[in-house]
């Protein structure tokens, strides 16, 4: 009995070690770590690609992705434990407020990613029509709620014209099922998702009524100032992937299923839903660096948005906040 | 008179069951389930992506397994939990024994052992995650957090619950302090422990999700943040009732390991 229980352990212990898989070091490559929000998705393609096509390891760079909360990981890079990460406008200048000095280094995103979507019966054409509506939304925080309020206040509503509902990541089951008149999602994922399922949809795009700054690259004002040389070689990697990954979509999704857990193993039409949110989320990534002017009008509409909702008190030195010396 | 009074009133609180029935009656349960769901699928038509037919789950299942990604998330979920369950029960009992034998410093750390029992860990683990990066550690960490508190208060009401007059036996004796922990205050308090760990047991489950949710990059929760993210309901499903049969086994495990050692329990009623 006793030599059965031993062989079970060890069995056990001896399945799990397996689980484990050896440490590889690439001695000649600079490892780093690139924190990327959410979980592996096909949105985030251009990374994939720059690890397959070499682009980080031309660049010196070897890149391990990481995936987490977005608020926890700006602090991480804020408090330099990391040094790069994907991270939105907004948050960008929240956590300056806060005093911790993460910059934008390169812009991921040309368009601010979110918008209202709506089932067609609902006729909510224009952010006006949002007036006496169930919103739903992840939470009162993030991306989305800051795109919605940016909407809202554009056709002069405030948060007595609403109700907002707190749903979680759950927009598309709460549309479909009636809990929510309309919900706040990333442009390019829940409608695609909607669509390819045979609902008709209206999406107000943010985008559309304010220019906000989108996803971006961000590093800390540490690395920027002891390591410029690191900065401007993951800057420049980031954009080539970015670039690479549009013009190259039908490849740059090839790559996703080596990096997407489960992607192969969704159904031929789940796995063409996948493919159309990659493509709806190409149509918003910035390939060419954006000049300075324009970059700080974002930032600037960024900074007052913010003001006007109370999430950050006091003014910001904006040309702090975002560098374009990297990504060129 | 009273043997067999006692003896019926045993038989009244647990009716014998045959072998077979004891399969039969979870076995029916299950099936039951399974039926009901398909019931609701069948008339509530919902799209699969809301609730997905037991068929669609169950060809999930053979797929991820036949491919390896079930194991390969599965292993890693049971690699923290156990790993949880080692350092937070052997924290939890070494601690408790100097607590026990210190009475001031229970005294002095009952407020944290009342309020500890009510640490939500879905407010804490994004912090602990912040602290000790995303990796193994602290998901372990987490699991052993909600192992440690559960098993701690065990073993001091294991410990506490030691009958004074086998402890006054052991004096006279002139019993050493090992002897007396392990002759008297271990196989004493042995039951509430193992008690302490069963429950324990399923809490460092959730744990261990709790943490994969927050960030991860492998095991169980994962697997549902990915089935989440691409509307892949039926993997949602998947990992979710592995979780569910992962956590039973593991208790039954803790059941037959209380059951083996608290063996003396048993012949001490029997024969006594």
């Amino acid at each position: 009995m006793k030599k059965r229980l031993f062989f079970l352990i060890f069995l056990i212990i001896t399945l799990l070690l397996s689980a484990c898989k050896p440490f590889a070091e690439n001695e000649a490559l600079r490892p780093v770590t690139l924190n990327l929000t959410y979980i592996p998705n096909v949105q985030f393609a251009p990374y994939y690609v720059g690890i397959e096509k070499g682009f980080f390891a031309e660049a010196g760079l070897d890149v391990t992705l990481a995936y987490g909360n977005e608020a926890d990981m700006v602090a991480l890079v804020g408090a330099g434990k990391e040094q790069f990460m994907i991270a939105s406008g907004e948050q960008v200048l929240m956590s300056r407020a806060q005093g911790l000095p993460v910059v934008s280094v390169a812009n991921w995103y040309s368009d601010y990613p979110v918008g209202v979507v709506a089932l067609k019966e609902a006729n909510i054409q224009s952010p006006a029509d949002l007036k006496g509506k169930q919103i739903g939304l992840p939470g009162l925080f993030g991306a989305s709620y800051i795109g919605f309020e940016a909407l809202a206040r554009s056709a002069n509503l405030s948060d007595s014209d609403y109700s907002l509902n707190s749903i979680g990541f759950t927009q598309v089951e709460s549309l479909v099922t009636g809990q929510v008149e309309a919900v706040v999602g990333y442009v390019a994922n829940e409608p695609v998702q909607l669509k390819a399922r045979g609902y008709e949809v209206d999406v107000l795009r943010v985008a559309d009524a304010v220019d906000l700054v989108g996803n971006c690259l961000v590093t800390n004002e540490k690395t920027i100032a002891d390591e410029p040389d690191f900065v401007k070689a993951m800057a420049q990697a980031v954009v080539k992937s970015i670039r690479y990954a549009a013009e190259n979509p039908e490849e740059a999704f090839d790559i996703c299923k080596k990096h997407v857990e489960n992607l192969n193993q969704l159904s031929p039409e789940e796995l063409e839903i996948q493919r159309q949110v990659m493509l709806s989320s190409i149509a918003i990534w910035q390939t060419e660096p954006l000049e300075h002017v324009e970059q700080f009008r974002k930032w600037q509409n960024m900074q007052h948005l913010l003001l006007e909702l109370g999430l950050i008190n006091e003014t910001l030195d904006i040309e702090g906040a975002f560098s374009d010396t990297f990504d060129r | 008179m009273t043997e067999p009074l006692k003896n019926e009133h045993a038989q009244r609180l647990s009716p014998r069951i045959s072998p077979l029935l004891r399969i039969l009656y979870p076995l029916g349960s299950v099936i039951l389930l399974l039926a009901l769901w398909q019931v609701l699928y069948s008339l509530l038509k919902l799209p699969a992506f809301i609730l997905p037919s037991p068929k669609m789950v169950w060809d999930k299942f053979l797929l991820i397994l036949l491919n390896g990604t079930w194991w390969h998330h599965l292993s890693w979920t049971l690699l923290e939990i156990l790993l949880g369950l080692l350092i937070g029960g052997l924290a939890a009992t070494l601690i408790g024994y100097g607590l026990s034998k210190l009475s001031f410093l229970e005294r002095l750390m009952a407020p944290f052992l009342v309020g500890s029992s009510s640490l939500p860990m879905v407010a804490v683990a994004p912090l602990l995650i912040i602290w000790f990066g995303a990796g193994l550690g602290s998901k372990v960490l987490i699991c052993s957090l909600t192992v440690f508190f559960p098993v701690l208060v065990n073993v001091l009401v294991g410990l506490r619950n030691t009958p004074q007059e086998l402890h006054e036996l052991m004096r006279s004796l002139n019993a050493s302090p090992w002897q007396k922990l392990t002759m008297l205050e271990l196989p004493a308090a042995l039951p509430v422990l193992l008690g302490g760990l069963r429950v324990g047991t399923t809490l460092s489950v959730i744990g261990a999700i709790v943490g994969e949710l927050v960030s991860s990059d492998r095991g169980l929760g994962f697997l549902i943040n990915v089935g989440r993210g691409q509307y892949d309901t039926a993997l949602v499903f998947v990992a979710v009732l592995s979780l569910i049969l992962m956590a039973s086994l593991l208790y039954y495990v803790v059941l037959l390991l209380e059951r083996r050692a608290l063996v003396w329990q048993t012949w001490r009623k029997d024969h006594l």
